[in-house]
Order: structure tokens, then C-alpha cells, then sequence
């Protein structure tokens, strides 16, 4: 019986805790999707009311008039090419870099490119792009991103390597497995869930990019779900309505990919890491 | 089992790498069809003539005639990079280029946009790494001398449309005897007021400074904010003392600027003093709307179309927010009255400039664009989208009434938007010191100091 | 280094195929690194010895003239102190909220909770900073619920008073990033077995003496990890203080980053903006490096 009441108020202020942030969370959120449904000048009235009439075509007129079809096809080319190269660059260079001590000058190296602000590449990275043909390629802008997002990525895979035993790649080495072979079948499946966590921090930041799409790929069918959004952005006159439906579509699919992931996140935790 | 992640990932790459090649890189040819349209409609128009403010009722027929190209010519795609947004982007400049694609059937405009701040830093980037677009926009007025120096703007003295150009136009165009850009529109900066609030307060227009100060006390006497004023956002915090400097400094001091490049004049002793003075006043009688360092741009358009506040001084762009937010609600504008014991000069300057690069593949095509955008019915389908007034002769846009309302005002005299003349970087400091004047963490004094050494600083 | 003895041949020649396999695994990350990042970074950093307006041909060299210049240009510390304050009060705060929410969602009943937390990181600037404005309007969200439950004195000018705008743009910065915050810590604390938990609460430890000698050492990793890149993060903080304040009222939320933007784009500024931009990475290089060292040795090693 003493058990159950010690477990008793964490669960509770396990409750309130999240549900008062999921309120916190909420209201803002509201206000955005409140914004969407109502006609502009209601909008200018009464921002902060429940919306008199619900204007869902306002999700129609986003979705059509931004394309933000093309946006979403070419968000998905950037990203996703993207993060398939962070994993899998950033987790085998992680590798070497968590085991070999004398690799840390180049740990080092990477982690550097964290602090550096993007604008101080700005300028030589676009003569080089220049230089090499690649402004308005996707393959520009992807390289762009993995470069750009590799230094946190080496940072968090390599912190998890460390944390995971060595024993059982000297096992599968000493079974006269390759080096390669037992990295990718042994060590990367135990990474499951440091490679959701890449995966979804830089989502985030892939995603929602303006500023190196802008720069570096301004062509109209390659244009992106942000630069999309921006043709509802004015100087003076912005559609903040059609604004805030497009951003709300923009994020839904990441919202699938969340949930998609979170299932395959518990179940990598439970069968990876535990049995290291 | 361990193989199915790999897998998965390498067909996503795949996939994304083949979408990635096979997207779309032709160019649409357009079949040329000869089409004539006629289109009449009744509209009653304020029309400017010759500087005369004109409402008549005229029924206007356009006809759009297309030539066939008597050969194919080769596709040529326009690059035209510019800040003006949401406001014009989606609607005004898609009709104009494709006017434009109808007249040039080979020639393809690709309209690019950002916030003011973000096209910066990428048309900066991009000029010097020499791969610039084919059309852009630059600011009017100093701003643009750097790009001119350092030669990635085309000379364009020699386009037909120079001559055509408005005295204000061809000025914030010029830098040492050269044009270096089409400037697009004029804007005016002044009080725009709720008609109906006016009315029912028996409220007339003011011609002075005690008479505006008058309006505001009835005003606020009723309840409602006299002046809506959006602190928060920086750029709104300039509005009051550009549209009090050309009476209270350049209708007298027309050299003021010159002197102070000379250095014989500074900030600091000037009539700005007493201009932030009579700017913080109106603040300290409860004229504005209590928190405006809290509140931005877009809730001060707010609060007018509210109805919670009954005057704002702002420059006409502002009237296409309005009209949007508060679609029944008629306004009216008219200068500030800041006469400093004379006449009211108007604040009016060009809002922006469109520049060729100096490189550009296509010079021909972009100065067919140009000369597109120069002529009569361009400027006026886009001088009716932004509300604003032309900085070319011959050019009779359908005004926005209230904006119409500042026509007979600017006969009087003009003085083009502050920065414009300045070095680069004062403006900055302005901004941040209007707002810390207001906060009270900065004197006037203190202000102005500071705009004097970024000034020095500016031209050392 | 401890002393090695007499290599064979062999020997040696196994050591060369491992630095071998070992650069196979890093070479392609070094490559797109180093190539489409650090050489752009490091060639740059030329720009900061030069006084140069960002457009024109010429760039005249001055050598540390822009350093020396920073040294005592007040509003560069200025710029530098809010910048700070701005990164520890987010590291600090975003990190024990990141692990409070860690430790109450960490139950499965809360799945559906943890993905609304992520939501607000996928949001753009230009929505955070459209909601944001709208709480924190004068007459916004936050004062009228302050007004609704009888606080009306606690109503306040959120961006518009010098003194609290700082701190505003700090809570939304929390707001937006605590809930990644949440699932860097959740992914450490999914790593502790089961068992050890339920062998502790069995020996009747209680839950406090558990967090502190159980899951917090567990959990290093994942502190070390939040914490670097919750203070990376914001020192390099850009957007959600351009889309709010811009910097202002005056510069009351002027970080490095818009101090940088300003001098390189608005005053044409570019050699000393570089040079601002390069003495902030300086620092934030030394900082991180000496925070790393202090974290990771209390790490539990694996």
C-alpha cells in the first residue's frame, strides 16, 4: 500500500504539469488557427474573439493561390534528401570520432561549425555556388544543408556513441565481420533513437528555411513551401489570414512525420539501447 | 530486419534525388494568338490633371491588340527581384507581367520578393558575386550610390522615358548626372483621418499646428484616441518628424542637408529639437493610444479600423490596409499641419526605383520591361493597386479619394522622406533613438547627438 | 601518452588500415563540410581586417583596425551583454522546463501530449511572430486574461517597455523550443532500463533521492547535449528578435546578431560587421569548448 501512495503524487503532478503546458502550448496555437478562419476585417476587429463565421475556404484560397503544392514538393525534395545524408554522413564520421581519441582535433573541427553564424559563409558560398553551376539546383541547396546542419548532427550522434558499449562490436569484429558491415548492422540500429532526434530537430530547421532557399534557389517551380507563404507577406498590406491558414497546412505533414516517428521511437529505445 | 531502416533511407534518397533531376527545367513557349479585347466599363474616377483634382463619371474602354511575332524568337526568362510583397506581388505584378509575356510572347518574367530587410542582405550578396537579376529594385536616394559606385547598376540616361520624368522622380533617380532607375510610384506622408468622426464631432480639417492641437483635445474629449501610433514598429516612429521636417527645416533651410555634409550644421541646435519636443508633447496630452511603444504597425491600421482611433499619420500605402480591414469606412487624408509660422510642405518621396543590372544577359528584354512599366497604362494599373501618386508626367492613375485629397496640398511644396539624402546608417539610429526618447531612456539631446556621430561616422 | 612498445611491421601495417577505414567513415561528412561551409567561413574571416561597404570592387585592407574599434564601441557590448543575458536565462530556463516536462510526459499515456509540445518548433517566424505579437499586444491575450482573473496591476507593455522586452522575447523563445528540449531528455531517460528504476523504488528510495543519484547521472548525455545547443542556439538567437522587436524599443533587445545585420546591411558596414561577427564566434568557440569540458566529464562513461 505504501508503494501505491509514493507513486500517487508524481502521477498527479505528472498530470498537471503536462496539461498546463499543453494549455500554454494551446492558446497561442488557437489564436493562430482562429486567425485563419476569419475574415479580415474581423480579424482587425476582434482578433482575440471566437470567430463569428468560419471561413474555411480561407484554407482553400492559401492552398491554391501560394502552389502550395509545388511548395510542399519541393520542401519534401530538400528535406528529406537532406536528412538521409545527415544520418548517414553524421553517424558514420560520429563513429571514429567517438572511439579514436586522436580524431578529436576534427570533432572539434565539426563542432566549431555550430557557432558560426550562416551569414559569415554568406558571401564566398554564393561565388562558389556560382562557381560550381549549382545556384537554382536542389542539389546545391541540399548540399547547403547538410553541410550547414552536419556539425550538430556529428555533435549528437557522437555523444551517443560514446554512451553505447564497445563489446559488441568487438564481438562481431572478432566473428570476422567487416568494419563497415558491423557499423551499419550492429552500432547504427542501437542509434535508433538519437537518429529521431536528428531527424526531427532538423526538420525543424530544414523545413521552415527562407533565408539559403532565397539565396539559393529563387526559380519559381523549384520555390519552396516558405518562399510560397511569403507571397502572402506584404510590406505594408499583409493577408495575415491566408498567412497563417498556409503555415498551419505547412506544418500538418511534419505533424504525420511526428507521429510516425514517436511510434518507431519507443519501440528503437525499447529494443535497442536497453539490450547495450 | 536491421537492413529494412537502410533500405528505407536509400529509397527516400533516391527518390527525392530523382524528383530533384527531373524537375521541371523547360521553359512554356507560349503559341502566339492574335486576339483583340474589348472591355468597357462605367467607373466614376478622381483623376489628377494637370495637378487639378477632377471627379467625373467616364466609361473606359481598353483594348488589348496582340501582334504575332512574325518569327520565333528565342524564350528569354526575366529575372525581376523586388520588396514590394503581398501587397502587390500576387495580384498586380502577375497581371503586369503578364501583359508584359503578351507583348513579348518569348520573354517570361519570374518575379522574386522578400521582406525589405531580407532582399538586402541577398540583392547585396548576390550583386557582388556578380549574379545579379536581371531587373531589381533599389531604394531611392542614397541608398542605391553604393551599387551605382561600384558599377553593377546600367546607365539608363538614355531611355525615352527620362524625359517624362516628374522633377521629384528624376532626382532620388540621379546620382553624379546619371539615372539609374525607373522610380515607380510617389507616396506622400500625412494625417488620414475617419470621415465619420469627424463629422459627428463637427470637426474640420486643420491648416495649423494650435488648430490640429484643437482637433485632438475634441477628440479625445469624446472618448476616442486621437492619433493611432504604432511605436513598436521602428520604421513607423520616423512618420511624424518627416512629415513635420519639410515645413519646420527645408521649406526655410533648403540646404540643410548640404550644410550638414559640409559640416556646418549638426542635428544637435536644429530644428529638430523642437520638432521631438512638439512630437513628445502630443504623447504627454493623451493624444496617442496609451502603450503605442507596444503596439505595431499593424495594430495601429487596427485600431482605426476600429473606430477606436480616429486619425493616423501614416503614408498612403497605408489606405490599402485600411480598406481591407474596414471596408465601409470612408478616410480622408491631409498633411500635417506643422506649419512653423508659414506654409504646410507635404513629405512626398518615390517609394522605389527599378535598376538593370549591369550585366544582365537580356539588356534588351529589360529595358523593354522597363519601358513596359514606364508606359501610361502599366503606371496606372499599378499606381491604382498601391494607392499611390506618379512620378511621370502624363500618367492619370484612378487615386485612392483620400489619397487624392493630398493633391492640392503638394502644389504648395514637397520634400522627398529624410533618409533618402542621408548617409547610410543615421536612419538606424533615429529609429532606435525615437523609441528610447519615448521609453525615456534617452533625452532629445542625447538623440540627436547620437544621429550626429553616426553621421560623422558615416561620412569620415 | 603512455609509452608504446616496438611496432612490427604488421603491426604497423594494421594501424595504417585503421586510420584507413577510420577516414572512409569520416571523408564524405569532412568533404561537404569543408567545402560548402568552412572554407566559405574561414575565407571570410579576411573581410573582417578590411573596411568594405559589401559592394564594391575594391576592398581596402586596414589589418585589426575594425578589433580595436569593437573594443570600445558601446553598443557592440551592449549588443554583447543582451545577447548573454538572452542565452543563459534561455539555457537555464528552457533546460529545467525541458526536464520537468521530460520527467512528467515520460509516462505512454502522455504520446499524443509530446507531439503537440513539438508543434510549436515547426512553426515559422513569421507565424511565432504574428502570434507572438498578438499575445503580447497591450490590449493582447496575455493582459486580458490578466485583467479576467482580477490581475489587472500585472497587465503590462510586453515589447514596448525597454525593461521587459528582453525577458518577453525569452518566454517565447521557451515557448517555442522547450518541447525539443522534452524529447532530447526523453530520449535519455527511455535509455534507463526499466529495472533499475522499479529495483529502486522497491529498496523504498525516495523519488527525489532517485532523480538525483539515479536518473540525473543517466541522463548526463542528454543534459550536455540541451545545454550546448540551447546556448548555441540562442547566442546566434536572430530571427525571433527580428520579427518582434527588430532590436528595439531603442536597443533594448539588440543581440549581436541584429548588431551584425545592421552594421553589414543598413550602414553599409560590411568589413566591421564581419569583424563583429567574428570575435562573437571567438567566443562563443571558447565558451562552448570550456562548457563541454566541464559537462562531459560528469558524464557516466559507457
Amino acid at each position: 500500500m505504501s508503494l501505491k501512495r509514493q507513486e500517487m503524487w508524481p502521477r498527479i503532478a505528472s498530470l498537471v504539469i503536462v496539461l498546463l503546458w499543453a494549455v500554454i502550448i494551446i492558446v497561442p496555437l488557437a489564436i493562430m488557427v482562429s486567425g485563419a478562419v476569419k475574415a479580415p476585417d474581423e480579424l482587425a476587429a476582434h482578433p482575440f474573439a471566437w470567430p463569428q463565421e468560419f471561413h474555411w475556404e480561407t484554407f482553400v484560397k492559401a492552398w491554391t493561390d501560394a502552389n502550395l503544392m509545388r511548395g510542399m514538393r519541393n520542401s519534401f525534395i530538400l528535406t528529406s534528401a537532406s536528412l538521409v545524408l545527415l544520418v548517414f554522413l553524421g553517424a558514420s564520421a560520429a563513429y571514429p570520432l567517438a572511439r579514436r581519441s586522436n580524431w578529436t582535433p576534427l570533432f572539434y573541427f565539426f563542432l566549431a561549425g555550430i557557432m558560426v553564424p550562416f551569414q559569415l559563409a554568406m558571401l564566398p558560398l554564393y561565388r562558389l555556388m556560382k562557381l560550381l553551376h549549382l545556384i537554382n539546383t536542389y542539389y546545391g541547396v541540399i548540399f547547403i544543408y547538410t553541410a550547414v546542419s552536419l556539425p550538430m548532427v556529428i555533435f549528437l550522434y557522437t555523444g551517443f556513441i560514446k554512451g553505447i558499449n564497445r563489446e559488441l562490436e568487438e564481438a562481431a569484429l572478432v566473428d570476422g565481420a567487416g568494419k563497415f558491415r558491423m557499423f551499419w548492422q550492429i552500432v547504427f540500429p542501437l542509434l535508433k533513437p538519437v537518429t529521431s532526434t536528428v531527424i526531427i530537430m532538423n526538420i525543424m530547421s530544414l523545413w521552415n528555411d527562407f533565408f539559403i532557399v532565397l539565396l539559393f534557389l529563387p526559380k519559381k517551380e523549384m520555390r519552396t513551401l516558405q518562399l510560397s507563404i511569403f507571397s502572402f507577406v506584404g510590406q505594408y498590406n499583409s493577408k495575415l489570414n491566408l498567412v497563417l491558414a498556409a503555415v498551419i497546412l505547412s506544418i500538418l505533414p511534419m505533424i504525420t512525420v511526428f507521429l510516425l516517428l514517436q511510434k518507431h521511437f519507443i519501440k528503437g529505445i525499447a529494443g535497442g539501447a536497453v539490450k547495450g | 530486419m536491421k537492413n529494412k531502416y537502410l533500405v528505407i533511407s536509400l529509397i527516400i534518397l533516391l527518390a527525392a534525388l530523382a524528383l530533384a533531376a527531373c524537375a521541371p527545367q523547360t521553359v512554356e513557349v507560349t503559341r502566339v494568338v492574335t486576339e483583340t479585347e474589348v472591355v468597357t466599363e462605367q467607373v466614376e474616377v478622381t483623376r489628377v490633371v494637370e495637378g487639378e483634382v477632377v471627379t467625373e463619371q467616364v466609361e473606359v474602354t481598353r483594348v488589348v491588340e496582340v501582334q504575332p511575332e512574325p518569327e520565333e524568337m528565342e524564350p528569354i526568362t526575366l529575372e525581376f527581384y523586388h520588396w514590394f510583397g503581398a501587397d502587390l506581388g500576387e495580384t498586380t505584378i502577375k497581371q503586369i507581367d503578364g501583359l508584359f509575356h503578351q507583348l513579348y510572347p518569348n520573354v517570361t518574367v519570374e518575379f522574386e520578393t522578400a521582406d525589405t530587410a531580407t532582399f538586402e542582405q541577398v540583392i547585396n550578396t548576390r550583386l557582388s558575386a556578380n549574379d545579379a537579376p536581371d531587373v531589381f529594385g533599389v531604394f531611392p536616394g542614397t541608398k542605391f550610390h553604393p551599387q551605382a559606385d561600384a558599377g553593377f547598376l546600367m546607365d539608363l540616361s538614355d531611355q525615352a522615358w527620362v524625359d517624362n520624368l516628374l522633377e521629384g522622380g528624376k532626382f532620388s533617380a540621379t546620382y553624379n548626372g546619371k539615372v539609374y532607375g525607373y522610380p515607380t510610384d510617389a507616396n506622400v506622408i500625412g494625417v488620414i483621418y475617419n470621415k465619420q468622426i469627424f463629422a459627428d464631432l463637427g470637426l474640420e480639417v486643420p491648416t495649423n499646428w494650435d488648430e490640429f492641437l484643437t482637433v485632438c483635445e475634441t477628440i479625445k474629449a469624446s472618448g476616442v484616441t486621437p492619433i493611432s501610433l504604432g511605436l513598436q514598429s521602428a520604421w513607423v516612429t520616423q512618420l511624424i518628424p518627416y512629415a513635420m521636417a519639410p515645413s519646420a527645416i527645408y521649406r526655410d533651410t533648403n540646404d540643410f542637408d548640404a550644410q550638414m555634409y559640409a559640416g556646418e550644421a549638426t542635428f544637435v541646435g536644429s530644428p529638430w529639437q523642437q520638432m521631438m519636443e512638439d512630437y513628445l508633447a502630443l504623447g504627454d496630452a493623451g493624444y496617442f493610444n496609451s502603450d503605442a511603444l507596444g503596439t505595431d504597425y499593424n495594430l495601429s491600421t487596427d485600431l482605426m479600423a476600429n473606430g477606436e482611433a480616429a486619425m493616423l499619420v501614416q503614408g498612403n500605402w497605408a489606405l490599402a490596409a485600411l480598406a481591407d480591414k474596414a471596408p465601409d469606412v470612408e478616410w480622408g487624408m491631409f498633411p500635417l499641419p506643422y506649419d512653423s509660422g508659414g506654409d504646410v510642405w507635404v513629405s512626398a518621396a518615390i517609394g522605389g526605383l527599378l535598376a538593370i543590372s549591369a550585366d544582365t544577359a537580356h539588356p534588351e528584354a529589360a529595358k523593354n520591361y522597363l519601358d513596359f512599366w514606364a508606359s501610361p497604362e502599366v503606371q496606372e494599373i499599378y499606381l491604382t493597386a498601391k494607392k499611390a501618386f506618379p512620378a511621370s508626367k502624363g500618367v492619370n492613375p484612378v487615386l485612392d479619394p483620400a489619397a487624392a485629397e493630398m493633391i492640392p496640398y503638394m502644389q504648395t511644396g514637397t520634400y522627398p522622406f529624410l533618409d533618402q539624402n542621408w548617409p547610410a546608417g543615421v536612419q538606424g539610429v533615429m529609429l532606435e533613438g525615437i523609441q528610447s526618447v519615448f521609453a525615456g531612456e534617452l533625452t532629445i539631446e542625447e538623440m540627436l547627438q547620437e544621429m550626429d556621430t553616426a553621421w560623422a561616422d558615416a561620412t569620415e | 601518452m603512455q609509452a608504446k612498445p616496438p611496432r612490427s611491421f604488421l603491426a604497423n601495417n594494421a594501424r595504417w588500415r585503421r586510420i584507413f577505414t577510420d577516414t572512409m567513415f569520416v571523408l564524405p561528412a569532412a568533404l561537404i563540410f569543408a567545402l560548402f561551409f568552412a572554407y566559405p567561413v574561414i575565407s571570410s574571416f579576411y573581410l573582417s581586417l578590411t573596411k568594405w561597404d559589401g559592394l564594391n570592387p575594391e576592398l581596402k585592407f586596414i589589418g585589426l583596425d575594425n578589433f580595436v574599434r569593437l573594443w570600445t564601441d558601446k553598443h557592440f557590448w551592449l549588443a554583447f551583454k543582451n545577447t548573454f543575458k538572452y542565452a543563459f536565462l534561455v539555457t537555464v530556463i528552457q533546460n529545467a522546463l525541458g526536464l520537468i516536462l521530460a520527467l512528467a510526459a515520460s509516462n505512454k499515456v502522455f504520446r499524443g501530449f509530446r507531439v503537440l509540445f513539438l508543434i510549436p518548433p515547426l512553426l515559422s517566424s513569421i507565424a511565432l511572430g504574428t502570434i507572438w505579437k498578438y499575445m503580447y499586444a497591450p490590449k493582447g491575450i496575455i493582459n486580458s486574461l490578466l485583467t479576467g482573473i482580477g490581475l489587472e496591476a500585472y497587465t503590462q507593455n510586453w515589447l514596448g517597455d525597454p525593461k521587459l522586452a528582453l525577458y518577453s522575447l525569452i518566454a517565447t523563445n521557451v515557448w517555442k523550443w522547450a518541447g525539443m528540449a522534452m524529447i532530447i531528455y526523453l530520449a535519455g531517460l527511455q535509455s534507463i532500463p526499466d529495472v533499475i528504476q522499479e529495483a529502486a523504488s522497491i529498496d523504498g528510495v525516495g523519488a527525489w533521492q532517485r532523480f538525483r543519484h539515479i536518473t540525473f547521472p543517466l541522463i548526463a548525455p542528454a543534459f550536455t547535449i540541451n545545454v550546448v545547443l540551447s546556448m548555441i542556439g540562442s547566442l546566434k538567437v536572430f530571427d525571433i528578435i527580428y520579427i518582434m522587436t527588430q532590436g528595439g524599443p531603442g536597443r533594448a533587445t539588440e543581440s549581436l546578431t541584429t548588431y551584425i545585420f545592421g552594421r553589414a546591411f543598413d550602414a553599409n558596414k560590411f568589413g566591421y560587421g564581419t569583424a563583429v561577427a567574428v570575435a562573437m564566434f571567438a567566443v562563443i568557440l571558447v565558451l562552448s569548448l570550456v562548457q563541454l569540458r566541464y559537462l562531459t566529464r560528469r558524464e557516466v562513461q559507457g
